[in-house]
């Protein structure tokens, strides 16, 4: 008996401390209305980033760019103004190839609204702190799952078609080659997930034809998948 | 049989200032000051001591009214009548000195402290403040909740979900609720089983929190491995301008870290029906107790 006491205890102060972020008590699980559940996924879009930055190790010398203040080593919980975030670039031979940003907005010629700015984006090496469209090399965005057996919405793949396909133009083979290893079938403009993907295998013509890609199982521990 | 609960940080009680608990046969005195000229406490009656430590409250004693009480009247200070009736109020109430001779029954130094006890009593409702129940000189305490403490009776499936529930933040607390009642389809939890709730809290917290420390773990450790020479992997996190809210990962994943690895040694579940078997006569007598009871959770704070 006491050791299952021992155990609670101990399980409930950890999920106290756990379940509310350390420095500023914010809820690590919010409960979000319908109109900010965007802002929900940031803790996957960073493992996301995380995971792809380190994959590029592989084939290019990396360098990390501080951010300013507060932002030193800290990245926006949501999309910013690039200015003054941290990021990394991708080198060879001492030449900057690619910026790797993450929650960049991007100055977009027809407005954007907050949350259609790409959760991660890959600008031209000579991409301004203030980028537009055409500093876009892909972009890739992150939907978590709770469950993760749980597909990706019809709408999500849509919504991403129109922010890569329509807003930025990103059509055929992007501007820049991006040389991953582990993650090679994900060069282009990704919809990830831990959960399972909206399209089947079989018929991936939509996707084809707007240029994306959805990747599933994205997550610790699994495989991922690439459809399209 | 009714028995009080005696709290020492009210009641002076120099003996159990010098030590954790008194021995069995040990006796003495204490006193208690009142507006009343009886109180319900009298020869025979039982009584437990408890003691506060830090933030808690422990019950260290059983005992046992010896004599009858000595009862004094205590003199009114004088400058209380003067200012009464200078404010021309009523006169200050007299006051009585109740005396009792005890004699200790038994140390209590099983599962006796009131955070860990506070599931298991029926007198306990405020459950993120249980010592609120005991802030006075003396209270009654129910035959079943006095059986309780003496033993150290633990009602295993109520306070398993009650320190889980109450450990979430509020937001979570009423989103579990609200998922509860459509889950159930009742709004009447009385009616559903603990252990039923606890299947669907654990499945809860390890969809909502879990879910998303481990994220936070893998996180941390890719990028401890992989991009200390880059950046300071304790400082990586995330900062919002608006709000000022700045969020640490390495810190909130060592938490996490922790959580898990006692989940993988033995899951809550395991602990619970263990916990449970080994004293299920227990068990049967608190879900019998608490049968008109519905789950304890706070939604207040």
């Amino acid at each position: 008996m006491s050791d299952f006491l021992e155990y609670i205890n101990e399980y409930s102060d950890l999920l106290k401390k756990g379940a509310k972020w350390e420095t500023d008590e914010d809820p690590l699980a919010p409960v979000l209305s319908e109109t900010d559940a965007w802002a929900d996924d940031y803790i996957y879009e960073f493992y996301c980033y995380i995971c792809l930055v380190i994959d590029l190790m592989n084939n290019y010398d990396l360098e990390f760019i501080k951010g300013k203040g507060k932002f030193e080593y800290k990245f926006p919980r949501k999309a910013a103004l690039k200015r003054g975030k941290p990021r990394f670039h991708a080198l060879e031979n001492g030449v900057l190839k690619f910026q790797i940003c993450a929650g960049t907005k991007i100055n977009c010629s027809i407005a954007l609204e907050e949350d259609n700015n790409p959760d991660i984006s890959f600008q031209k090496p000579d991409a301004s702190e203030n980028p537009n469209e055409d500093d876009i090399i892909l972009i890739m965005d992150a939907k978590f799952k709770e469950d993760p057996k749980a597909v990706l919405p019809k709408s999500e793949v849509y919504k991403f078609i129109t922010i890569s396909y329509n807003l930025f133009n990103l059509k055929g083979v992007p501007s820049v080659p991006v040389n991953f290893k582990r993650f090679s079938d994900m060069f282009g403009n990704c919809l990830i997930t831990n959960g399972q993907s909206y399209t089947s295998q079989a018929d991936i013509s939509l996707l084809k034809l707007h240029n994306i890609k959805e990747v599933e199982n994205f997550a610790p521990k699994l495989k991922h998948n690439v459809i399209g | 049989m009714v028995a009080f609960a005696i709290n020492t940080k009210y009641v002076d009680l120099p003996e159990l200032k010098q030590k954790r608990y008194l021995n069995k046969g040990d006796t003495g005195h204490f006193s208690i000051e009142s507006e009343l000229q009886h109180l319900p406490i009298g020869k025979n009656k039982h009584f437990l001591f408890i003691r506060p430590e830090k933030d808690e409250l422990i019950f260290t004693n059983d005992g046992v009214i010896t004599t009858s009480a000595t009862i004094i009247k205590l003199p009114t200070p004088t400058d209380h009548i003067t200012k009464a009736r200078l404010n021309n109020s009523p006169p200050p109430k007299d006051r009585y000195r109740h005396t009792f001779n005890y004699k200790i029954e038994k140390p209590l130094q099983k599962n006796n402290y009131l955070n860990d006890l506070k599931y298991s009593l029926k007198v306990v409702y405020n459950f993120y403040k249980p010592e609120s129940h005991f802030s006075q000189q003396f209270r009654e305490i129910n035959s079943e909740d006095y059986m309780t403490i003496v033993n150290g009776w633990i009602y295993t499936a109520r306070t398993a979900f009650g320190k889980i529930v109450n450990a979430l933040p509020k937001q979570n607390r009423l989103e579990f609720m609200l998922q509860a009642m459509e889950n159930f389809g009742t709004i009447d939890f009385v009616k559903v089983p603990l252990l039923d709730g606890i299947d669907f809290l654990n499945d809860y917290v390890n969809r909502r929190i879990i879910s998303r420390g481990k994220l936070l773990v893998a996180t941390d450790k890719l990028i401890a491995n992989n991009l200390k020479t880059y950046l300071d992997p304790t400082q990586v996190g995330f900062f919002d301008e608006i709000s000022g809210n700045e969020k640490n990962i390495h810190t909130q994943a060592l938490i996490f870290q922790r959580l898990l690895s006692l989940q993988n040694k033995t899951s809550l579940k395991d602990y619970l029906s263990q916990s449970i078997q080994s004293v299920p006569e227990i068990e049967t007598h608190f879900d019998t107790m608490f049968k008109k009871e519905t789950w304890p959770i706070d939604l207040r704070i």
